[in-house]
């Protein structure tokens, strides 16, 4: 890769990041996750004896793990459909013309498109964390931030890079940010219908857009919260197989529609 | 130079855009003109890289466009502005002028600033220029348009329907940026205003139904109409007989046609040098005649 090459898919990745976070859908996402999060800390406050969360380091810990899990999650499946118009919209603005009359490689941009979604998407999940982290000692003191920080960095946002990325390629043959929507919403859904068809389970788990072995709802072992473990790894370096299977059919496709013109 | 040989492009559905054109362009402002759906845009989307042809072949400045290697090679030397132009709206026009420079290969980021600044100030546009791309009007992306085909000093500008949308003023002043860029490199500006054509352009190509109806330099043209451009005063009868009439003046004493064609001894008319226009509507029409079903390629 030349330096050129290099300096165009910065460029790619900066604008497409900055041009996410001037659309709504990145922040109507940020905002539905921490208002899963506000809501879920309502409904268990009553269902939890609040004194010992508050008195107890390791107790609080807990309750602040098992509650963020669930923003993460709403993160990680709402990202693909705030990050799916990024090449459609392209197309839709009349702006393929003036790309495609530029010295630049589809490889490049396509790969670009994918870095940026995935930075906006990772921003998103920082200020999510970071309001959240907040919130938390607002409402229950002393917790470990160092799990907290994990679930988030290593948990969420392992699977904003797979489930965002994975939205920003799916829909690249799209014209308009409706039909982006609304593609990769029955595409997700009919990939998890046929990797459910695998009775064993395996391919829903490593491949599935829940991810259950990447963020998976926390359990007390020996004391400790484990977060990553070893299927952790696995299942991240499978995700990110697929997404460069993805890639490659997205690629081909783009290419397809350049020898077609 | 450009050199295009027997170049076809054909749609789906068998539309034929461009059947067999091969004409030279040199340096300087080059005229590409006819009427909508001649074959202008596939003509200029082909030079540009973004169209295939069906046949036939160009050559950009010793590169072949049938190639990606040649492809690519022309884009780094190509400055663009598209019919339909787009621009990102959430950009300002700061912002997206920076982003083309570098997609052009513009790295540098003090060469980058400063040719920014310069074409924002040259399409007047600088006390707008940090203002979001969706708040322009449709002249101001037009002149952004024009300012992102500039980027990167090309050795080719291919401009598409530059004026459309434009005022008056706009517009004059867009086409000496042009001419002005003409001394720089080469410039093919495709329109079907002959008003664009006449004032900045000294070689031109009428282009209809995708072969080449005349090629050559304005005053060509203007010489293939003379002695069939003519005035005729009536009481307000619209002349006929197989006369094509250009403008209709209406005066105190009548009514003032400027027609084309031979017209009959009783319309006492009175001859005229043809302007640009006239000779453009003789060559269309002439084209149009019934004996000629196709429009004649000439080289």
């Amino acid at each position: 890769m030349n330096p050129i090459h290099l300096t165009q898919l910065w460029a790619i990745t900066r604008y497409e990041m900055l041009m996410h976070w001037r659309r709504r859908g990145l922040s109507i996402t940020m905002l539905t996750a921490l208002a899963v999060l506000v809501v879920t800390i309502l409904i268990s406050r009553s269902q939890v004896d609040m004194q010992m969360v508050e008195n107890h380091q390791e107790a609080a810990t807990l309750f602040v793990i098992l509650i963020t899990w669930s923003p993460c999650i709403v993160l990680g499946l709402l990202l693909p459909l705030s990050l799916c118009d990024a090449i459609p919209l392209d197309r839709y603005y009349h702006v393929d013309d003036l790309l495609g009359s530029v010295p630049l490689a589809q490889s490049i941009y396509l790969t670009g498109k994918l870095l940026g979604g995935i930075v906006a998407g990772w921003l998103a999940l920082l200020i999510a964390m970071f309001i959240s982290a907040i919130f938390w000692r607002l409402i229950i003191g002393a917790y470990d931030l160092g799990v907290y920080a994990e679930l988030w960095l290593v948990g969420a946002g392992m699977l904003v890079v797979l489930n965002g990325g994975l939205g920003i390629l799916a829909a690249v043959g799209q014209s308009t940010q409706r039909r982006a929507i609304g593609f990769t919403l029955l595409s997700g859904l009919a990939f998890i219908y046929l990797l459910s068809l695998d009775k064993s389970g395996t391919l829903l788990e490593y491949f599935g857009l829940f991810r259950p072995h990447i963020i998976s709802f926390p359990s007390l072992d020996d004391n400790t919260i484990d977060l990553i473990t070893e299927q952790t790894v696995v299942a991240f370096a499978l995700g990110l197989i697929e997404l460069f299977v993805i890639w490659l059919a997205a690629l081909g496709w783009l290419k397809w529609r350049d020898h077609r013109a | 130079m450009i050199e295009i040989n027997n170049l076809t492009k054909t749609y789906s559905g068998n539309v034929h855009a461009l059947r067999g054109v091969t004409m030279t362009i040199g340096s300087g402002m080059f005229g590409l003109v006819g009427p909508n759906g001649a074959g202008k845009t596939s003509l200029m989307r082909i030079l540009a890289g973004l169209l295939r042809p069906s046949s036939g072949s160009v050559n950009v400045f010793g590169h072949d466009m049938t190639t990606s290697q040649g492809k690519q090679a022309t884009k780094a030397l190509l400055g663009y502005l598209p019919q339909e132009l787009g621009l990102y709206p959430n950009l300002t026009a700061r912002e997206f002028l920076d982003y083309i420079a570098i997609l052009k290969g513009v790295t540098d980021s003090s060469t980058r600033k400063r040719q920014v600044e310069e074409l924002v100030e040259m399409v007047r546009l600088s006390d707008a220029a940090n203002r979001r791309l969706k708040t322009y009007s449709g002249g101001m992306k037009r002149r952004i348009g024009i300012a992102q085909a500039l980027l990167g000093t090309p050795k080719l500008l291919i401009v598409d329907e530059p004026t459309v949308g434009l005022d008056p003023e706009e517009r004059v002043r867009i086409r000496n940026l042009l001419s002005d860029m003409a001394s720089r490199c080469t410039v093919i500006l495709s329109t079907h205003i002959i008003e664009d054509i006449s004032h900045s352009c000294n070689d031109l190509a009428i282009i209809n139904k995708g072969g080449v109806l005349f090629r050559g330099n304005p005053s060509d043209l203007i010489t293939r109409a003379r002695g069939k451009v003519w005035t005729i005063l009536t009481s307000g009868e619209r002349p006929n007989n197989g006369l094509a009439v250009v403008s209709t003046l209406q005066l105190h004493n009548g009514v003032q046609y400027r027609v084309l064609g031979t017209p009959d001894a009783h319309y006492n008319a009175t001859p005229v040098e043809p302007s640009l226009e006239d000779s453009y509507i003789w060559t269309m029409s002439q084209s149009q005649l019934p004996h000629q079903e196709m429009p004649i390629p000439v080289p």
